[in-house]
């Protein structure tokens, strides 16, 4: 009996200690690539209206809201004339310690991402910023995002494009003309143009009433068809208001 | 004339009262006498007989060489110094004795100096005869007659005196046995007494057969189960507040999140996980708990098995097993104390911990507050630097420190919570503590019977028994010892009664009657003549002596024959007592 009684505590103290040495593992342990990777171009220049980039913070914020366990998250400002560098951040969420079931470290983790993650979005809207930016490099950022994409770790990538989609930098300035097929067609030929095979790109922002929103509409259909981005006229949209349709089917 | 008148004038004062006609009582002399022979006369005080009569002429050579022994004073025994009350006849009688032959030397003596006085003076005239006795004779036979008479009244005194003492001795010594024989019929009563006690309580021993035990009320897995059910509630109620009370180190806690976080809280586990993991990363905690919950369990059950052994079992209802049921008790008097104590300080341990843990928490939480408005103003530095990198560093800071300052901000309100609820849980843990001792006490039993004895009262009946009958012994041989002294006095008072001290009084009576002749022999030797040629001397000597009775009349002491038929009646008792050591025939004999 007594025997019985010490192989039993045994057995129930050798299961603690191994509960516990596992949960110490597993805390140090580096997480497999999972989730989705989320690349925001943030366009602040002074073509947009406040309301406009006060949209595009919500949408940000509510992406973000949005992330899980595995999610990666890349903000990049667009780029202006005349610089080489543009504001930059990542930051990803750590994956599930276990698939499919999220422990109290993974939630806690997830939120703690989100709340970095939303502090820092939020800094990306300065509206105060805004008015000293005359320039917006979309392809630059683009070309920047595809980057990005590559470094997903074979996360599936989705690119948000808060902007206008109104490139005006370097020769083109698509305030005042809109380039045609040939322009994108020579870019190719010339390797110009960003690979975003497998890229789910989304803009968000642009003029989507006017003639020339039609006309943008149109070249950008075309230019991401033409990088290989995974784009369809629905993704192109004046405003979203539930991050959940950022998603391509 | 008056020469020899003066010279026989020195006479004892005895004889000299009686010459006047002085009345005697019989006593005066005696006393008198006894003086007289214990002052001057005893023959290791020479000189103070020569001081009593320094007059006295030394004794003629003739005297001595005509060999007048009688004369000389005998020697007393230094034996016979003492009143001579306590031996037989002759010890009382021997000093009165050697009185009268000092008493009648002196008159011998004085009767010779008399004669040589008349003689020088030549008298009595030879060739005259004589009617009367002459002069000098006549004195002497006073004297003589008077000494004779004074020896009987001192025998008779003495002799009384014997008896009256020997008397107050019996009566003194059947006092004694009287009591001891009342002394010993009253041990022999209560040893009668005790001895059938002893009887009694061994016959009542024997027929006692009733088991000394008391069994168990609940099964043993009752008890167990009951045992585990307490200390679990008690472990869970008392584990928190230690937990509170016993802060973790940074590492332990980074232990304890990482555990924390491994764990999916939509699991069905997820409580039993959190709650080990807890345990686990608050180990100083389970232990002061579990020592706490096992020290109310445990000394609760104790204190209920003690309990049951006070109550379950009374020495007063198995007489025979007294001594083990009291040593039963004894030995579970000192372990109930001990875990009522116990229980007392772990109880006030507790409710003094639980009194303070609100305060503890609350300086937790101030500390955990200013942490984190430090973390605030560093996270708002970061960002107005425009440094990411940082500010979401110490944003991850700022979450961090909240989540701690939310937990122990929860922790706060539940110590606030146990704190106001404080005597309420001290109630509870009173309670699970006395369903511990009613566990204990139900489960509690005992077997006493292998260990039954005499009754107790048997040992004391014993020892008293034993005591008196050294009593008994001791009384007895005192008894013994009165009564025959007792015996001894009566057979003296008895003897003394059927003496006859005076017989052989002849003798003295001639010794007396030859003091005439001696004065007048000694006179016609002095004058150089054959005492027949004096005329004077012609008549024979007139001695008037006082009759002699032999049984003198002597007198029983008072309540003799009552002493001694008491004394009878006390041995016959003590016989009766003491059967083997003195037979009923030896006794009645006595």
């Amino acid at each position: 009996m007594m025997q019985t009684h010490s192989r039993a505590a045994a057995l129930a103290a050798a299961a603690l200690l191994t509960l516990v040495v596992a949960a110490c593992r597993d805390a140090g342990a580096d997480p497999p690539a999972a989730g989705t990777q989320y690349i925001v171009g943030v366009d602040i220049s002074g073509s947009r209206t406040p309301t406009q980039l006060e949209e595009a913070k919500e949408l940000l914020t509510d992406v973000v809201g949005r992330m899980r366990n595995g999610d990666r998250l890349v903000l990049v400002e667009t780029y202006q004339t005349g610089t080489d560098a543009a504001r930059q951040w990542d930051g990803a969420i750590a994956p599930p310690r276990n698939a499919g079931r999220l422990t109290a470290g993974d939630r806690k983790r997830a939120e703690r991402f989100r709340s970095s993650a939303a502090m820092i979005a939020r800094t990306f809207f300065d509206t105060t910023r805004s008015r000293q930016i005359a320039s917006t490099d979309l392809f630059t950022t683009i070309q920047r995002a595809a980057d990005y994409a590559k470094a997903g770790n074979g996360r599936p990538t989705t690119l948000l494009l808060l902007s206008d989609m109104l490139h005006s930098s370097g020769p083109v300035d698509m305030e005042k003309s809109i380039p045609d097929s040939t322009w994108i067609a020579r870019r190719k030929a010339e390797g110009r143009l960003p690979d975003l095979r497998g890229v789910c790109v989304f803009a968000v922002g642009g003029d989507v009433g006017s003639a020339r929103g039609a006309r943008a509409r149109a070249f950008w259909r075309a230019y991401f068809s033409a990088a290989g981005a995974r784009y369809a006229d629905e993704q192109y949209r004046n405003m979203i208001s539930d991050a959940a349709e950022v998603r391509c089917p | 004339m008056s020469s020899w008148l003066r010279s026989l004038g020195r006479v004892p004062s005895t004889f000299g009262a009686a010459a006047a006609g002085t009345p005697s009582n019989g006593h005066a002399p005696h006393a008198a006498g006894d003086d007289d022979a214990t002052s001057h006369d005893g023959p290791g005080d020479p000189a103070s007989a020569g001081v009593a009569r320094p007059e006295l002429p030394p004794r003629p050579s003739v005297m001595a060489a005509g060999g007048v022994a009688a004369a000389t004073p005998p020697d007393v025994p230094a034996a016979d110094d003492g009143d001579g009350s306590a031996g037989g006849v002759h010890r009382i009688t021997r000093k009165t004795n050697y009185w009268f032959e000092r008493e009648i030397s002196v008159v011998e003596r004085d009767a010779e100096q008399s004669a040589v006085e008349w003689a020088q003076k030549g008298l009595p005239r030879h060739d005259v005869p004589r009617t009367e006795p002459l002069e000098p004779e006549q004195v002497l036979a006073k004297r003589c007659s008077q000494l004779f008479r004074d020896w009987q009244l001192r025998v008779k005194t003495r002799m009384q005196d014997a008896i009256e003492e020997s008397g107050r001795e019996l009566g003194e010594h059947v006092g004694t046995v009287r009591a001891k024989v009342a002394r010993l019929e009253t041990v022999a009563h209560d040893l009668a007494d005790r001895e059938q006690r002893i009887e009694r309580l061994r016959r009542e021993s024997a027929q006692d057969e009733r088991p000394v035990r008391y069994a168990s009320m609940i099964p043993r897995w009752g008890f167990w189960a009951g045992a585990i059910a307490l200390g679990t509630v008690e472990f869970m109620a008392n584990f928190p507040v230690f937990r509170l009370m016993l802060p973790m180190n940074a590492a332990l806690a980074k232990v304890a999140s990482g555990i924390a976080d491994g764990v999916d809280p939509e699991s069905l586990g997820a409580g039993l996980t959190m709650l080990l993991a807890e345990w686990a990363t608050h180990l100083e905690a389970v232990v002061v708990a579990f020592v706490a919950v096992i020290v109310l369990v445990v000394l609760g059950k104790f204190a209920g098995t003690s309990a049951r052994a006070w109550f379950a079992l009374r020495a007063e209802d198995y007489p025979t097993a007294g001594r083990t049921v009291r040593a039963h008790q004894r030995d579970h008097l000192f372990k109930g104390g001990a875990s009522v104590l116990g229980i007392a300080f772990v109880l006030m341990f507790l409710f003094a911990s639980r009194g303070d843990i609100a305060g503890l928490t609350a300086e937790r939480v101030r500390q955990d507050s200013i942490a984190v408005a430090s973390a605030e103003t560093r996270l708002a530095d970061a960002q107005a630097s425009r440094d990411d990198a940082a500010s979401v560093t110490r944003n991850e800071e700022l979450l961090q420190l909240r989540d701690v300052l939310l937990q122990h901000q929860e922790d706060e309100r539940y110590a606030t919570t146990v704190q106001r609820n404080n005597v309420p849980i001290l109630l509870l843990n009173l309670a699970l503590v006395i369903t511990a001792a009613v566990l204990g006490y139900a489960h509690a039993h005992a077997d006493l019977g292998e260990k039954r004895g005499e009754h107790p009262d048997l040992v004391r009946l014993r020892e008293r028994c034993v005591e008196l009958r050294a009593e008994q012994i001791a009384v007895d041989h005192d008894a013994r010892a009165a009564a025959a002294q007792a015996n001894l006095a009566a057979s003296r008072v008895s003897h003394l009664l059927a003496a006859h001290p005076l017989r052989g009084w002849e003798s003295k009576a001639r010794r007396l009657e030859s003091v005439i002749a001696r004065f007048r022999g000694e006179n016609a030797r002095a004058r150089g003549l054959d005492p027949a040629n004096i005329r004077a001397f012609d008549e024979p000597p007139q001695l008037d002596l006082p009759p002699v009775d032999e049984r003198m009349g002597l007198a029983e002491p008072a309540e003799f024959a009552r002493l001694r038929d008491e004394l009878q009646e006390l041995a016959l008792r003590l016989a009766a007592l003491a059967p083997r050591a003195m037979p009923r025939e030896s006794a009645a004999s006595a």
